[in-house]
Parts: structure tokens; C-alpha cells; sequence
């Protein structure tokens, strides 16, 4: 055994313990809020209004069934969409086999606030760029896409939802064991058959738990619902958070009421998704050995499924990227025309760099997003390594993993809602500082790192930490020695990772950003409730721009560091 | 029967070809075994018998049929070839019940009375009390026996097994190695068996194809291959082997004479010119040192570096005295092995001295 008993067991209650502290204290802030009608900061008088209200009135109800509806349609074409792209992409000759990586990287760039932003640009009723198109080019009376409707609410969200997908089922999809197909193969079976009696029937639960992955994710966005939902009159749950803690005079209370439920959907899905999950386990389909999966042969699909993909990858990249950076030249949103071309300008930019908080804005994101994926990768490895190495004490263990991987679809606005009560209530001086940010991204992210984490160990044998035990060093000169190198390219990752999902992390942010703490997203939501789609798409060229500059280094350090150990093993 | 004519493979961004010009015929009914080192190319032929891989040119035949040629435009998918075969991770399906296991190629092919037939075929491999258990409750010796009734329920013209011992602890090995080869024979089902275990290889086939780097060196029954290699690469791969050079001519009388770095031995054998001489452990006599014992040749003076017990018999590491860089392996009965130290004489009978021609 690696550590001392004692040691061992020290170690696993304080990461319990800081886990808790993450966990636990904006949950309490967030059931005290729920049962009070005092705003935070004040002595707390216990009422059940907040509750009464928020699950009692017509208008709720109203939202929260649209809410579900959203959610539903929304995960469903997100697991059939991405899955077959997952799918294509692990187990197909098409041309996705190659691109599968840029196809997650890619979207993580794109803030979602802009990804919403572009496509109102472009389906927007009244100046969306492929109305006008179609207007002017078919001769058509009126705009045929409206992008205010329920429809458009879930094109959208589906597709920022599908790198998503993409990333949840890519790596299951090529990590099956293809002696199974093969077998039934053998046994005489068609594709069509092997597809329905073995292939489908082995990946559902995999497919289930990734459906309510998705339905928990739709539930908790907040994007769609405040930049299409609002204006269009279509209220959903989580636009009821916002407004709630937004209006003037604010009423925490009541957001804290409605935080509640989307807290309960969000632990009854997570508790479903352990149990299906832990019974793929039982599935042998994902074992840590390295599989080359069957590639199959598409034949006269091939171009088809080519063209897809690679329509895909234009909706949920190209496109809204590009009518981003053509708005960023222009004073007005219009369709590309000769006259248009003659008005195109560099002012945006300008403007943009001088806009009063916008530097300090991606400075912010910058710094407290790197900070969180130093801290959260740090937690996340230690967790890690405690988690896969350790047997015992068992139930502890296991306590660690639950906690730790419990926030993975919570709502960041939850996150948000219930840390603006904790730190409002204790006399910390925190509230309205970087700090509340910083806690946010680490609560949020945390289950990402430790994910990232246990997959980069379990590749590592237990033998090489062990040898360095028989060769006599003691635990800090294995985890510096053996463990971190080893595990270097996992722990870049992490942070990369973790650093990006902040930057664009909007949802709580929205909530904990204050005059001084302005982060880069929520300034863009800003912007575009001001109305100034052009200085924002310049103000996002710029910061995408610097963006991709930094992933690249990034992840050019991380090959180097791949590199460097495969080419001394 | 399966015939395979110029089978050529080469996986891409490799130079050397998988499967090297390979042509084989195994006979109607025979157990015969694809051996070799990991990476030799006897699970990628297996896998084109299989018709899970495609060779890049060459013909396969089974029961007649062609079942691969692509200069005819042949390829008969695995899901048509009428193949039962046992994959080394087994591949239960683990989402279904034994019985479902079993019954699904009788499902797949269309057959009638598919229970019945797959409850005979768990009686054959004597799980029938098991069928209704789900496959992922099933220990390895079990999996293994699932395996083995799926791959011979819907009678299948040839069955293909792939290195189906090779996850079992040792003491079931011997059990299932026992349990395969009398089902083999019951059905007279054509084998063909891939092992990297020689003592597997030896003990269940009736003819043994040696591989490396993609080739056949030799193919041949298991005695012959293990008492009379064609080559000294199939008598190094096929259990232990002493190998030494010497140069050969002819010494009259229907004997050769081999110059070697332990003298000038005896063979009983035809050789000439540069040779390798390969003798089996078993086949090197250690006598005590005093008297000239009577009826041996080729005496050698050694000492005893090592003695190890093994079991069923004790290995001696002789060091011979005239050439102490060189190490010669005895294998004799435990109670007349002499004590590590001690000087003997190594005995070789001329019959057991065969010589290759030195390769290259």
C-alpha cells in the first residue's frame, strides 16, 4: 500500500472534505433562500411564499412544460443526430474518421452566446442573412425561416448541443469490443441484424445515460432560452431563474425557489445515469484494453455520409463563425452585396478595443479560466489518483467519486444562484471578487477534471508506481517522478479543457459578475442586449482569434509532451 | 476441406507482408493448427478464412467453394461462409442469456427449431443447466464452453478457433484442451486451430503449420515436426532445441562426419558442407565420469552448471569442457540426474543428430 493507513485515510477525508465545502455550502445557501423571504445578508425569517409561488402560479407551470418539451425534442435529436455522427465518425471509412478531434475542438471555441448570435444573424425574420438571401433570390414575399419560434429554439440548441454529443459517445462507439459483431457475423447475421439484435442492445445504456446527459444540459441552458426564448414569448424554467434574480428589486428568493427543481431533475438524472452506466460496466463493450473497432465499409454511402458531415460541421462552425466575422466589418447587418462590400470598415474593432470594460472583460475570463484549470486539474488528479489507486477505506471512496462527479449537468446558473447566497451570508470577503468566479468554475468543472484524470491513469499500470515503492522513494518523489509524468498529457488536457469551458462559461457567471469582475461572456450578452450585434462580432473576431492562438500553443505543448515520453520509452 | 492458393497481405504503412504467398490445403475433417510467435500472421489468415479480413489477392476454398478470389470478383462475406468460430476474448454477447447466445446463429441462418437444437448443442459442451443464466454471470471456463456451442450449433463447415486457451488458468486448459479435441473428433468438423503454444499445437493436431513473418517454414505432423524438423528456425520455435554449427562430410559406411566446437561427432543422418546441428534435450544421454560405457557415441567430457527439477523430469545446463562459451540442455529422469558440479559425459546417438543446411 502506497501510503500509510493513516495517511491514506487523512487524505481521503480532506478531499472529501473540500469537496463537500464545494458542494455542500451554496446548497445549504440555496435551501435557505428557497424556505426564507429575506434577501441574502439579512437576518433569515422562514416563509414558504418563495415556494408557493414559484410552484404554484399558472405562468410556472406554463414554462415549465415548455421547459420539458424543449428539453425532450432537444435531447433527442441531439442523441440521434450525434450518434450517427459519433458513430460515422468511430466506425465508418467516411471522411469524419479523420476529423473526429477537430470536430469537438472547434465548437469549444465558439462562445455560446455567439453560436446563438450568429444564427439569430442568420435566421433572424426580419434581417437573418439567409432570409434576405432567400427573399431576394426566389422572389418570395416574406421571410420563410423564423428563428423566434419553438423550432428555431431547438435548431439551434441542437446544434450546440452536438460536439457535445459528439464528445460524450465518440470514444464509447470506438472503444466496443469488436470480437462481439464480429461473432454474430460469423453466426450468419446481416448488418442490419447485427445492428438491431447486438450493436443497439449493447450501447443503450450508454445511449440512455447520454440521453439524460443531454435532457439535464437542454434543461439547464440559458443562452437559447434568454436570446430567442424572450423575445419570442416563450418562456422556459431556466429564463424564469434568470428574471427572477434579475428584475429590479431582485427576489434571490424565488430564483432559489426555482433553482430547486432544476436541482432535483438534475440529481434524479445524475442517480439514473450512475445506475445504467455502472450496468455498462457490466457490458464488456468498454474495457481498458485498446481496441482497433471493425471499420465499416459504406461503400456508395460513403459520399452521402461525407456530405453530411461535413454539412454538420459547416452549421455548427463554419457558418455562424463566418457571419460573425462578416458583421464584424460592417456598421449593419446585412446580406453580402456589391453596396455592402463598399461600406465594409475596421471601425468595429476599434470601437471594440475602446469599449470601456471589454479588455478588462477577456483579461478576467483569461485569468480566472486559467486558475481554475490549474486548481480543478490539481483537485481532479488528486481525487483521481485516490479514487482509481486506493481500495480502501470503501465507503469513503466511494463517497469521494459520487461528490466529486456530482455537479457534471448541474446548471451553472444553480452554481450561480447558490453562491451569490453562501458567500453573501458568511463573512468572507468575497462576494463581488474574482474569487466567487474562480469557486464557480472549479464547482462546475470539477467533475470534467476528475473524468479526464482517472481515464489518463487507468492507462498507467499500478507496477510503475509500485516500482518506484520497491526502489525505495517515498510517495511526493513517485507523484513527482512517475505519476505526473507519465500522466502529463491527461493533466495538460485537463487544463486546457477546464480553461476553455470556463472562458465561455456564461450561466453562472451571469450571476457572480459584477462592475470590476466583468467576464468576457457575459460582456458579449451584454453587448447584445444593447443591441450592438456589429461591435460585438468584432469584439469576438479579436478574442476567438487570440483564443485559437492560445489552444494552439497549447496543445502543442501537450504533443511535445506526448512526444517526449514516447520517445524515451 | 479448405484450399488457399498465393494468399497475399499487407496491411497499410507496413513493408513486410502479413501473409507472405501462403498456400495450404487442409484435409476434410482434420484438426490442424496454425502456430508460430505473436505477429507471425496466424490470427490474420485465420481472420480470412473467416472472411473478417480480406487478403489482397489469392483464392480461398471452402468445402469446394470459393469463397474468396478477388480475380474472379469473389468475396463471400463472413455472415455466408457457414463458419462456426471461437474468438479468443470469446465474445459472449453479455446482454443476452446463454440459451440466446447459443440460438442466435440458428436465428441468423433461418433455421428451424432453433431451442432445441441450441439446448443440444449445451448438452454437448455440458452446460445445459446454465441456459437460462444471463452470459454476464459466467466464469471463464463457462464463457469458454458458450463459446464453443455457439460456434458448432448450426453445424458449420469448418470451425475456427483463435488462441481459445490462452485467458483459462492453467489446470482448465488442460480440461478444455481435452474437452475441444473429443468434440472435434465426434463431429469430424474440419479444425483449424491458432496457438502460440507448442504443447497445445502438439498435442491436439493432426498436421501443424509453423509460421513466421508471414510464411509457412514448415508444415508437417506433430512428430515428424518435433523429432524431424525441416528447418532449425520450426525446431527452435517447436519446443526446446540445442543448436550448434559444424561443418559436414561424408564419413563412409552410411555416416557423416560433423566437425563441431565440441569435436568430431557421428550423425547417422545425410549432411554436408556448413550445417546447423539441432538435438532435442531429451535425446542427450549424461553418464558419470570413470568407465567408457558401452554402446554410446559421441561422447562429450562437461560439468554440470545448473540442475533444475520441472516436474515430470530434471534439465541439466552441461557446460562442455572443450568449448565452455557453449551450453548444452539435458533433460533426463530426476533420480539419475547428477548433482550441479558434478563432471559427466554427454552421449549423443548418431540417429539423434540431425543437421540443417546453414540458412543464408
Amino acid at each position: 500500500m502506497p501510503l500509510f493507513r493513516s495517511g491514506r485515510i487523512w487524505l481521503v477525508w480532506s478531499l472529501i472534505g473540500l469537496v463537500f465545502l464545494l458542494i455542500g455550502a451554496p446548497l445549504f445557501g440555496l435551501l435557505l433562500g428557497a424556505f426564507t423571504d429575506t434577501p441574502p445578508g439579512v437576518a433569515p425569517r422562514f416563509s414558504l411564499d418563495a415556494l408557493a409561488y414559484a410552484y404554484g402560479a399558472a405562468q410556472h407551470l406554463q414554462s415549465l412544460g415548455n421547459s420539458l418539451a424543449f428539453a425532450f425534442c432537444t435531447a433527442t435529436l441531439v442523441l440521434l443526430l450525434g450518434g450517427a455522427l459519433a458513430w460515422a465518425a468511430a466506425r465508418t471509412d467516411s471522411l469524419l474518421r479523420h476529423f473526429g478531434d477537430v470536430f469537438v475542438l472547434v465548437p469549444i471555441f465558439i462562445p455560446a452566446v455567439l453560436f446563438v448570435a450568429g444564427w439569430i444573424l442568420l435566421l433572424g425574420p426580419s434581417n437573418g442573412l439567409v432570409n434576405l438571401f432567400l427573399v431576394a433570390g426566389l422572389n418570395l414575399s416574406g421571410s420563410p425561416f423564423d428563428i423566434y419560434s419553438f423550432s428555431g429554439m431547438v435548431w439551434v440548441a441542437v446544434l450546440q448541443e452536438l460536439p457535445l454529443a459528439f464528445l460524450w459517445l465518440w470514444p464509447t462507439f470506438r472503444a466496443m469490443n469488436p470480437s462481439l459483431e464480429e461473432a454474430a457475423m460469423v453466426a450468419g447475421a446481416s448488418t442490419g441484424m447485427i445492428i438491431r439484435r447486438i450493436s443497439l442492445p449493447l450501447l443503450r445504456p450508454t445511449l440512455l445515460s447520454a440521453w439524460i446527459i443531454f435532457f439535464i444540459y437542454s434543461l439547464g441552458a440559458l443562452a437559447v432560452p434568454l436570446m430567442i426564448g424572450l423575445p419570442s414569448r416563450i418562456i422556459l424554467y431556466s429564463t424564469e431563474v434568470y428574471l427572477a434574480a434579475h428584475r429590479v428589486p431582485g427576489d434571490l428568493n424565488l430564483a432559489s425557489a426555482f433553482s430547486l427543481l432544476f436541482l432535483a431533475v438534475t440529481v434524479a438524472g445524475v442517480f439514473l445515469y450512475r445506475r445504467m452506466t455502472s450496468d455498462a460496466d457490466r457490458f464488456v463493450t468498454i474495457t481498458g484494453k485498446a481496441f482497433s473497432p471493425r471499420i465499416v465499409r459504406l461503400g456508395r454511402w460513403r459520399a452521402l455520409v461525407d456530405l453530411l458531415a461535413v454539412a454538420t460541421l459547416f452549421l455548427t462552425a463554419g457558418l455562424p463563425i463566418m457571419v460573425l466575422v462578416w458583421n464584424a466589418f460592417l456598421p449593419f447587418p446585412q446580406a453580402p452585396s456589391r453596396q455592402a462590400f463598399d461600406l465594409l470598415t475596421l471601425k468595429n474593432f476599434s470601437d471594440a478595443l475602446s469599449y470601456g470594460p471589454a479588455i478588462r472583460a477577456v483579461v478576467n475570463s483569461l485569468w480566472i479560466g486559467l486558475a481554475a484549470g490549474v486548481v480543478t486539474t490539481l483537485l481532479g488528479a488528486a481525487i483521481a489518483w485516490t479514487v482509481v489507486r486506493y481500495q480502501r477505506p470503501r465507503l469513503a471512496l466511494a463517497l469521494l467519486d459520487q461528490m466529486a462527479t456530482l455537479t457534471i449537468a448541474t446548471p451553472g446558473m444553480i452554481v450561480g444562484v447558490s453562491l451569490l447566497w453562501f458567500y453573501l451570508l458568511v463573512p468572507l470577503p468575497i462576494y463581488g471578487t474574482p474569487w466567487l468566479l474562480l469557486i464557480a468554475y472549479i464547482t462546475l468543472h470539477l467533475p470534467y477534471a476528475v473524468r479526464i484524470c482517472v481515464s489518463g491513469l487507468s492507462q498507467l499500470h499500478k507496477e510503475l508506481e509500485e516500482a518506484g515503492w520497491i526502489a525505495g522513494a517515498g510517495w511526493s518523489r513517485i507523484a513527482l517522478r512517475i505519476v505526473l509524468p507519465l500522466i502529463g498529457a491527461s493533466l495538460l488536457t485537463s487544463v486546457l479543457y477546464v480553461t476553455l469551458r470556463a472562458f465561455r462559461e456564461y450561466a453562472a457567471s451571469i450571476f457572480l459578475a459584477g462592475p470590476g469582475t466583468e467576464v468576457f461572456s457575459v460582456l458579449v450578452l451584454d453587448l447584445w442586449d444593447g443591441g450592438q450585434f456589429n461591435l460585438l462580432s468584432a469584439y469576438v473576431t479579436l478574442v476567438v482569434a487570440v483564443l485559437a492562438a492560445v489552444v494552439a500553443v497549447f496543445s502543442w505543448l501537450t504533443r511535445r509532451f506526448s512526444l517526449k515520453l514516447a520517445s524515451s520509452k | 476441406m479448405i484450399e488457399i492458393r498465393n494468399l497475399r497481405k499487407t496491411f497499410p504503412g507496413n513493408a513486410a507482408p502479413t501473409l507472405d504467398d501462403l498456400s495450404l490445403e487442409i484435409p476434410e475433417g482434420s484438426f490442424f493448427s496454425l502456430f508460430g510467435p505473436s505477429g507471425c500472421g496466424k490470427s490474420t489468415l485465420l481472420r480470412c478464412i473467416a472472411g473478417l479480413e480480406n487478403a489482397d489477392s489469392g483464392e480461398i476454398r471452402i468445402e469446394g467453394r470459393t469463397v474468396f478470389s478477388p480475380a474472379d470478383g469473389t468475396v463471400v462475406p463472413a455472415n455466408r461462409r457457414r463458419i462456426g468460430m471461437v474468438f479468443q476474448s470469446y465474445a459472449i454477447w453479455p446482454h443476452m442469456t446463454v440459451l440466446q447466445n447459443v440460438s442466435f446463429p440458428l436465428e441468423a441462418q433461418r433455421r428451424e427449431d432453433t431451442a432445441a437444437l441450441a439446448r443440444r448443442a449445451l448438452e454437448v459442451v455440458g452446460l445445459a443447466h446454465l441456459e437460462a443464466r444471463p452470459a454476464s454471470r459466467l466464469s471463464g471456463g463457462q464463457q469458454q464452453r458458450v463459446a464453443l456451442a455457439r460456434a458448432i450449433v448450426a453445424e458449420p463447415a469448418v470451425l475456427l478457433l483463435d488462441e481459445p486457451l490462452s485467458n483459462l488458468d492453467a489446470a482448465l486448459r488442460d480440461q478444455m484442451r481435452a474437452e475441444i479435441l473429443s468434440l472435434q473428433k465426434s463431429l469430424r468438423i474440419t479444425t483449424v486451430y491458432v496457438t502460440h503454444d507448442h504443447r497445445e499445437a502438439l498435442s491436439m493436431s493432426d498436421r501443424i503449420a509453423v509460421m513466421e513473418a508471414g510464411r509457412f517454414v514448415e508444415i508437417a505432423a506433430p512428430v515428424d515436426l518435433f523429432y524431424r524438423p525441416g528447418s532449425a528456425l520450426s525446431a527452435r520455435l517447436i519446443g526446446g532445441a540445442n543448436l550448434i554449427h559444424g561443418v559436414a562430410q561424408a564419413g563412409g559406411e552410411g555416416t557423416w562426419v560433423l566437425d563441431t566446437p565440441l569435436g568430431r561427432l557421428r550423425s547417422a543422418v545425410r549432411a554436408e558442407g556448413e550445417v546447423q546441428i539441432f538435438v532435442r534435450p531429451e535425446k542427450v544421454v549424461v553418464v558419470a565420469e570413470g568407465e567408457p560405457p558401452e554402446g554410446l557415441w559421441n561422447l562429450i567430457a562437461c560439468h554440470v552448471r545448473e540442475r533444475r527439477f520441472v516436474g515430470d523430469s530434471t534439465e541439466l545446463d552441461l557446460v562442455p569442457e572443450c568449448a565452455p562459451e557453449l551450453l548444452l540442455r539435458a533433460r533426463m529422469q530426476t533420480e539419475e540426474a547428477p548433482a550441479a558440479g558434478t563432471s559427466v559425459r554427454a552421449a549423443i546417438s548418431p540417429v539423434d543428430l540431425r543437421s540443417f543446411p546453414k540458412a543464408g
